[in-house]
């Protein structure tokens, strides 16, 4: 049974880890460990750690790999194509969201980008006027009003809450270029999507990780709120149906300025 | 004595009045960071040795931002459980890493262009957004807080990508605190000190 007692020794804590609440009579930190909601955080910040160090390794050295060896252009080239990808699937969740502006931005990019800009490869929609925006599942159940739950540390798949991690797989279920069929090349074609995916999106992300590393006193706990902050500020806009940037020839609504 | 009528004739005049005030902050707060943010650009763009930027920025940050408001906003409700002396130690820390975390971006915002996109009102602060647009990475949206609670503007915060600088700070902080045995101001004090001198080393 030798062999088996360093993956126990790992599981183990998993399972059975699990943040005490403060007392009662200090109101300020419980209402602050509430906010917090992070209940399962000794679980987390060992699967943190995990992820890291794993990271560390393998997804890390590609992405400075990829970074190293392509100019920005065709790192930008690459991420535009597979956003194009992406669009049938955030076409859907728009639609779910009933953002009429936002799908119609989404359908517009596709068209726009598929045809005149190559296959994707040039992002031509948001020089006039149809900004990109994030939409998947996740945003779907917010927008539909459920909440997010406690904080997950997932990993491979990093920060995330129980909202997002079904949104995660509802996302991956109903991927559209499954529904091609199940040939060896659709296969080959979604597992090439994935792999350069992941690279891609690590590499855009790598200064911003490298930078929280180094200042952050303590780098869990701010990508906790890193995370939850960036979320709930796209769940705000798919919500008002604002882009973050806005275009100017859009109306701004009426704010408390102009009352 | 004021009557229904003359009320309700003032109303709407104070209203007016209020939304002026509100425009003209705007404009002020847009100009500001116009200023504030060419200052930076200047310096990071400009030639002189390392140690002259520093020291440059570190005057811009002093001029333009509220370090110690924003220092007791990251700190949050443990100032009220800091001592004095604990209370000098951290202000006087917050300061020099946050001089020492603009600093440590001169690089990356080498060539850096930036355009003002809009003010609003926001939670009785200016909310004025731009765009930063660097060579080597996709334009991002930051917006930046500007009170006027001191009777000049003043930079509060800086949002990026829907991230509020402050929040994120006071998160790590209060991590820190609470994990070093709940209330442990010194713990963060000890750690912050330990930090300026990591990131001071590797330059």
């Amino acid at each position: 049974m030798r062999p088996f007692r360093p993956l126990f020794a790992l599981v183990l804590p998993l399972l059975a880890a699990c943040a005490t609440p403060p007392p009662a009579s200090r109101p300020e930190a419980l209402a602050a460990y509430h906010e917090t909601n992070d209940p399962l955080e000794p679980t987390n910040r060992v699967l943190y750690e995990v992820s890291n160090d794993i990271a560390d390794v393998t997804l890390s050295p590609a992405a400075r790999a990829y970074r190293w060896a392509l100019p920005e252009s065709v790192r930008n080239s690459v991420a535009n194509v597979l956003a194009n990808l992406g669009a049938p699937a955030r076409f859907g969740n728009d639609v779910l969201q009933t953002s009429s502006r936002r799908a119609g931005d989404t359908l517009m990019r596709f068209l726009i980008n598929t045809t005149i800009g190559v296959g994707g490869v040039f992002d031509v929609a948001s020089g006039w006027g149809y900004p990109a925006h994030p939409s998947d599942f996740g945003m779907t159940l917010a927008v539909w009003g459920t909440p997010p739950g406690p904080y997950l540390f997932l990993p491979l798949l990093g920060p995330s809450d129980p909202r997002d991690t079904l949104g995660f797989a509802v996302d991956t279920a109903g991927n559209p270029f499954r529904a091609l069929g199940s040939g060896p090349g659709i296969t080959v074609f979604n597992w090439l999507t994935l792999g350069t995916t992941t690279i891609s999106g690590y590499a855009q992300n790598l200064p911003a990780i490298d930078s929280v590393k180094r200042t952050a006193l303590d780098p869990y706990a701010t990508f906790r709120s890193l995370y939850r902050q960036h979320r709930q500020a796209q769940i705000e806009a798919a919500k008002t149906g604002r882009p973050a940037t806005i275009p100017v020839w859009f109306s701004l609504p009426p704010t408390k300025q102009s009352e | 004595m004021p009557t229904r009528r003359t009320l309700f004739l003032t109303v709407p005049f104070l209203l007016a009045g209020g939304g002026a005030l509100a425009a003209d902050d705007a404009e002020t707060a847009t100009s500001f960071v116009k200023q504030t943010g060419d200052a930076i650009l200047q310096v990071v763009n400009g030639s002189g040795t390392e140690a002259n930027k520093r020291a440059a920025l570190a005057q811009i940050v002093d001029q333009a931002v509220d370090v110690d408001g924003v220092a007791r906003f990251a700190l949050g409700r443990f100032w009220n459980v800091a001592t004095p002396a604990q209370r000098q130690a951290y202000l006087s820390l917050f300061r020099e890493y946050l001089v020492f975390n603009v600093a440590g971006r001169l690089t990356q915002y080498k060539g850096a262009v930036f355009t003002i996109d809009r003010a609003e009102p926001m939670n009785g602060d200016i909310a004025v957004s731009t765009t930063i647009r660097t060579p080597n990475n996709p334009p991002t949206n930051m917006q930046w807080m500007v009170s006027f609670a001191s009777g000049k503007p003043e930079i509060v915060d800086l949002v990026a990508e829907g991230t509020s600088m402050r929040v994120t700070q006071r998160s790590d902080y209060a991590s820190v605190i609470t994990r070093n045995g709940g209330e442990n101001v010194q713990a963060l004090i000890d750690a912050m000190r330990a930090q300026l001198i990591r990131m001071q080393g590797s330059g």
